[in-house]
């Protein structure tokens, strides 16, 4: 099967964070069979997500595929520990996912 | 078939919203308006200096029309998480707001005003009890922690809110509360499917973020009965679809699916929707798995200091080029001059946008760009060392030397005077856990108030 930009498949890709410690990032599918080409395409997978934000596997802490919903849900515990003032995290939207190519 | 409808005219009180949707709204007949009022997403700094996330202003202006059309129709009003972050003293805040709606009205407004601050010496005795639990991936709680936190409340279930409705109050205003309680609260109080209440005020608390067009700035209308409910928007403009309520259904959770919260998990995974018409989803299936032990979430802050900002450009390749070096010599230099950063006891922080200021080092692709605004961000214990030291900081960056360098008037293009902003004291999270209790209400005190104009 050909490469396909996440960005043609998708119709939601965002991140937003969920309480204060975790950001959460969500791929909604416009229908079934766009959602289980994906699914069973097997690319979006915590090594997928581990080597795009050049993190650790156990950093991702959740990878979900929510059939009903067409979507894939996965969340990561830390943001940015390094960059961060102590624990103050701002409210993050959208932006912070990669469109790289599946 | 029993029906109960609630009124959610907008994603988050203050947001503004159409009084077009509330009137279309208002023609539907709902048991009850229910509006959100705060949140953790704007970080501790509400909670920690006692302030809202949205002024004065919008709160009176969205809240009057709420008003009124609550008592005009006879249903309860339901604010939940008053004032932003649901304090004490923000509630109090949201009561001298009606308080001024009420005289202005001239009406009676009887209100219950649950109160949700937490004392720390309760909570240390839980603590000392074993009976506090970090919730996802908060550190473990310390004595230190509890003893550093200067402001906490207790995110309060459903069960305050239902003496509250069995008081027949006209309007609830609810301090720090579990998002979904404000809609789910008459569903629940009329006995319909637990599931189902949870599910809809999941959806509902954040307006017409679900809907298409999505947004907090306008509302929905929620019909629950006994085997499903129903989602519609109230401008024409928008509609629900099963993808945009499928969605919100993730929206800001931790896990798709399970959704934990005061009292028990709701589970979607059995979930289903389908669409009812052009503008309506109908979702059935929502499950509500009571949990053994009843929690409550806990939030607290602890000051950390004071902060001083500062925003400059950068244009010049050769520094574009050799930035990470030049900001690694600035630092340096900062310490060698402030004992302060190098003992660690103030901080200072660089951020390069037009780099990596969005992704820091979860960013993957570079390439070299024609620009990078840089922000300098110092916390320090005094607002005045804060300020000392980003100037300094600035000052060093303005002239520092560098290879290549042709630009020797200065390095930076600074885009206002004076250049550095004092942002005042900073605020972390210290507290962000789960604690059991024997009794939903332990935490949570009411108290009746009638505001306005007495009845004859």
């Amino acid at each position: 099967m050909s490469k396909q930009p996440l960005k043609d498949l998708a119709q939601v890709v965002r991140s937003k964070n969920a309480g204060p410690f975790e950001i959460t990032f969500d791929m909604i599918f416009p229908d079934q069979p766009t959602y289980e080409r994906v699914k069973t395409s097997n690319v979006i997978t915590k090594e997928t997500i581990a080597n795009l934000y050049q993190i650790h596997l156990e950093d991702i802490v959740e990878l979900v595929y929510f059939d009903q919903a067409y979507a894939i849900n996965f969340r990561l515990n830390e943001l940015f520990p390094q960059e961060r003032l102590e624990n103050e995290i701002p409210m993050v939207h959208s932006s912070t996912l990669h469109f790289s190519n599946l | 078939m029993k029906e109960i409808r609630i009124l959610s005219p907008q994603g988050m009180l203050g947001y503004g919203y159409p009084i077009e949707s509330l009137e279309y709204g208002l023609a539907q007949h709902p048991h009850a308006i229910s509006v959100d009022a705060g949140s953790t997403d704007g970080g501790p700094h509400r909670l920690g200096m006692g302030v809202g996330g949205v002024s004065r202003y919008a709160t009176k202006k969205d809240l009057k029309p709420l008003v009124i059309a609550a008592k005009k129709h006879n249903i309860p009003l339901l604010i939940g998480s008053a004032g932003g972050s649901g304090a004490n003293l923000r509630v109090q805040w949201t009561v001298d707001i009606l308080k001024e709606i009420a005289e202005e009205e001239n009406i009676e407004l009887t209100i219950a005003a649950i109160y949700a601050d937490v004392s720390k010496e309760w909570l240390m005795t839980k603590w000392e009890q074993g009976k506090v639990t970090s919730v996802g991936s908060a550190p473990l709680l310390t004595e230190q922690a509890i003893q550093d936190t200067t402001a906490l409340v207790g995110q309060m279930g459903v069960e305050p809110y239902l003496e509250a409705l069995k008081e027949g109050v006209d309007i609830i205003v609810g301090g720090r509360t579990y998002d979904p309680v404000m809609t789910a609260a008459l569903p629940l109080f009329h006995r319909m499917d637990p599931g189902l209440s949870w599910h809809i005020g999941k959806i509902l608390e954040c307006g017409a973020i679900a809907a298409t067009p999505g947004t907090a700035k306008d509302g929905m209308i929620g019909m629950i009965r006994d085997d499903h409910f129903l989602v519609r928007p109230l401008h024409p403009s928008r509609k629900c679809t099963i993808q945009s309520v499928a969605a919100h259904t993730l929206y800001e959770k931790s896990h798709p699916y399970l959704l934990p919260g005061p009292g028990g998990i709701l589970d979607l995974s059995q979930c289903k929707f389908s669409q009812e018409d052009e503008r309506t989803v109908r979702v059935t299936g929502s499950q509500f798995i009571p949990s053994s032990q009843y929690e409550i979430k806990l939030e607290g802050v602890r000051p950390s200091g004071y902060r001083t900002v500062l925003v400059a450009g950068v244009r010049d390749p050769f520094f574009i080029h050799q930035l990470e070096t030049i900001i690694e010599k600035v630092k340096m230099d900062v310490a060698d001059y402030f004992p302060e950063i190098e003992s660690s006891e103030a901080k200072l922080y660089f951020k390069y946008y037009g780099l990596n200021g969005v992704m820091g080092p979860w960013e993957k692709t570079s390439s070299e760009p024609l620009e990078v605004g840089i922000v300098i961000e110092v916390v320090a214990p005094k607002q005045e060392l804060a300020d000392s030291i980003c100037a300094y900081a600035r000052s060093v960056l303005m002239h520092i030397d560098y290879e290549g360098r042709v630009s020797t008037a200065g390095n930076l293009a600074l885009p206002f005077a004076p250049p550095e902003f004092s942002a005042g004291q900073v605020f972390e999270f210290s507290i962000y856990h789960t604690v059991a209790v024997d009794d939903p209400l332990e935490l949570f005190t009411m108290k009746r108030i009638t505001l306005g104009r007495r009845k004859p």
